[in-house]
């Protein structure tokens, strides 16, 4: 599923959804605390593209096969709430993956080798909530562009990997830079339960709570740099968002 | 009913509270009567420590396995009982302390020698003065574990009584309480695993093994490897200088303390008891280690074009917590935001 169609179907989805006329919930709660945050934590499979470079089946593949869960958490500080939020997110994710190294016969050894990843991702992020706010719809679409900077590492089983070659050592452990685009449709919990959402936000100062999927677009091979791999990938998000 | 408790106190390295529970049918006393008081007793073992140990508090039974049992041989620790009453015992009251060993029968009823008694009875009828009672004996002589012999293959049992009358002048059953400590000798072994096979790697080696046919009781495995032969005919207790490592009840594990590529490796594995005694050895098995590929080695020998490194001054020993610091400090100037 490419990005368009992706972003096709959230907005069709924004536009079809029933709204219960005459809410109480059409407004912000006057009595509500102030809005100026929110957290969100979200998970998927991710599979970075570190095998674009070869043929099928790339090193990546080769070794791990499907890899495991990719995790990330995102806090959004926000400046400016009128028409939709804009505010600054920044991200901290994980993803893991190990697998016995291959003998020389393509034989799965005892050793384990590991991939670990962790992208840092620093962005704008806009979220329209306007339908929300103003006519009780309970989907709110996001958008969100920045710049990521990614540390990985390799593990042999008893350490860092390496390789020894003619320059000397090559470590496998890095950092690698690039940049990231998502596009995402929260479901807001507030409207099935809205007598809970006012307590839990008297309770915690919570005031949206959403479940969400994102699509997420991301570069990470140094800009294009000839001789940088690509942690990147396209990977469909779902995640627990809360604004406060 | 008069609910009674002891503790069992044995001297130097090893103290351990042992609370036990008697209902002993009887009239009913003043709260002032003597009672064994739960706290401030233990039991003490000279000059070791059971390995097994293997405390059952609801039955205040204390285990020794194999390695116990040749300790008792090499040493013969002393052990000291030790009952506290909770009061002080009344005028005319006397005590006694009974060994009942394997299927004997004590009389719990009295406090005398008596003959017809199966019991041994080292103490009879002495005034009971203070509110301790203190006995020491060997933990061999206890056991009967006069020989090697019975530290292979035996399960024997030997119970230490202390009997004292609360009523004075009286010679029914009612007027007397007792207490009960338990010393078990467990020293059988479990079968030993079966199949066991070794998946080598570069600096590991993959060991997978069949649970033994009756793995009923058993508290888990342990690895020895070496790079020469071991000899598996003797007992597991007896041999050194090879790796061991222990692991619970899976049926595989890795190990890669002083595994290097290019040697070849023995390996057997045996069962252990929850008495901690462990099995025979399994078979013996060989393996060599072999070069192996992670899956940097691989990306690099494909062809793979990231050479590694950071495109900033600073590694992400540094980056990570900047990274991390600067969101708490956003969350933080949220929060000074909201009190302001």
């Amino acid at each position: 599923m490419n990005g368009y169609r992706v972003a096709l179907l959230l907005v069709a989805s924004v536009l079809l959804v029933p709204v219960v006329p005459g809410a109480a919930l059409a407004q912000q709660d006057r009595f509500s605390s102030p809005i100026n945050s929110a957290f969100e934590l979200k998970l998927g499979r991710y599979v970075p593209s570190i095998d674009a470079e070869f043929e099928s089946p790339g090193p990546f593949e080769t070794t791990f096969g499907s890899p495991g869960l990719y995790i990330e958490g995102e806090y959004n500080r926000q400046f400016y709430r009128g028409f939709g939020s804009l505010a600054v997110g920044m991200n901290v994710g994980y993803l893991g993956t190990s697998a016995g190294s291959l003998t020389e016969d393509g034989e799965r050894a005892a050793d384990r080798t590991r991939f670990t990843m962790l992208p840092l991702r620093l962005g704008v992020v806009y979220r329209f909530d306007v339908l929300q706010n103003q006519f009780n719809v309970p989907l709110v679409p996001s958008f969100k562009l920045g710049l990521d900077y990614a540390f990985w590492w390799v593990g042999d089983g008893d350490g860092t990997a390496s390789s020894d070659e003619d320059g000397g050592v090559r470590r496998g452990r890095g950092g690698t830079a690039g940049y990231h685009a998502s596009i995402g449709l929260h479901l807001w919990l507030n409207w099935f339960a809205p007598g809970m959402a006012r307590t839990f936000d008297v309770n915690t100062g919570v005031n949206n709570s959403y479940l969400f999927v994102e699509y997420l677009v991301s570069r990470l091979d140094d800009f294009g740099s000839s001789s940088s791999w690509d942690l990147g990938d396209n990977a469909l998000l779902f995640g627990i968002s809360f604004e406060f | 009913m008069m609910r009674i408790s002891c503790l069992l106190s044995v001297r130097a390295s090893f103290s351990c509270a042992v609370v036990a529970s008697l209902l002993v049918s009887g009239v009913a006393l003043a709260d002032t009567s003597p009672a064994i008081d739960r706290d401030g007793t233990g039991l003490t073992i000279d000059g070791m420590t059971l390995e097994a140990t293997n405390v059952d508090r609801s039955t205040r039974t204390y285990t020794a396995n194999i390695r116990d049992c040749r300790r008792m041989l090499a040493d013969n620790p002393r052990l000291e009982f030790r009952w506290q009453l909770r009061n002080s015992p009344l005028a005319g009251s006397e005590y006694a302390i009974k060994y009942r060993r394997g299927s004997q029968v004590c009389e719990l009823n009295n406090v005398t020698d008596d003959a017809d008694s199966e019991c041994e009875v080292p103490v009879a009828s002495e005034s009971l003065d203070g509110s301790t009672v203190s006995w020491t004996i060997r933990a061999r002589d206890l056991l009967d574990v006069d020989g090697p012999e019975a530290c292979t293959a035996d399960a024997r049992t030997a119970d230490v009584y202390f009997v004292f009358s609360r009523q004075t002048g009286s010679t029914t059953a009612e007027a007397f309480d007792s207490d009960r400590i338990r010393l078990r000798l467990a020293t059988s072994r479990p079968d030993p695993p079966q199949a066991v096979d070794v998946r080598p790697g570069e600096n590991s080696l993959r060991i997978e093994w069949e649970e033994p046919s009756n793995a009923d009781g058993l508290e888990g495995y342990v690895i020895y490897w070496d790079t020469s032969p071991f000899d598996i005919s003797g007992e597991p207790e007896e041999l050194e200088g090879t790796r061991r490592r222990t692991v619970g009840t899976v049926t595989s594990a890795t190990v890669t303390e002083g595994v290097s590529l290019g040697n070849t490796y023995w390996v057997a594995v045996t069962s252990r008891s929850r008495n901690l005694n462990e099995s025979f050895f399994s078979s013996q098995v060989e393996a060599t280690t072999v070069p192996v590929q992670d899956f940097w080695q691989l990306y690099r020998e494909s062809g793979g074009v990231e050479e590694g490194g950071y495109c900033s001054v600073a590694p992400a020993a540094t980056w990570i917590p900047a990274w991390l610091l600067l969101l708490v400090g956003l969350v933080l100037a949220r929060r000074r935001t909201e009190v302001a």
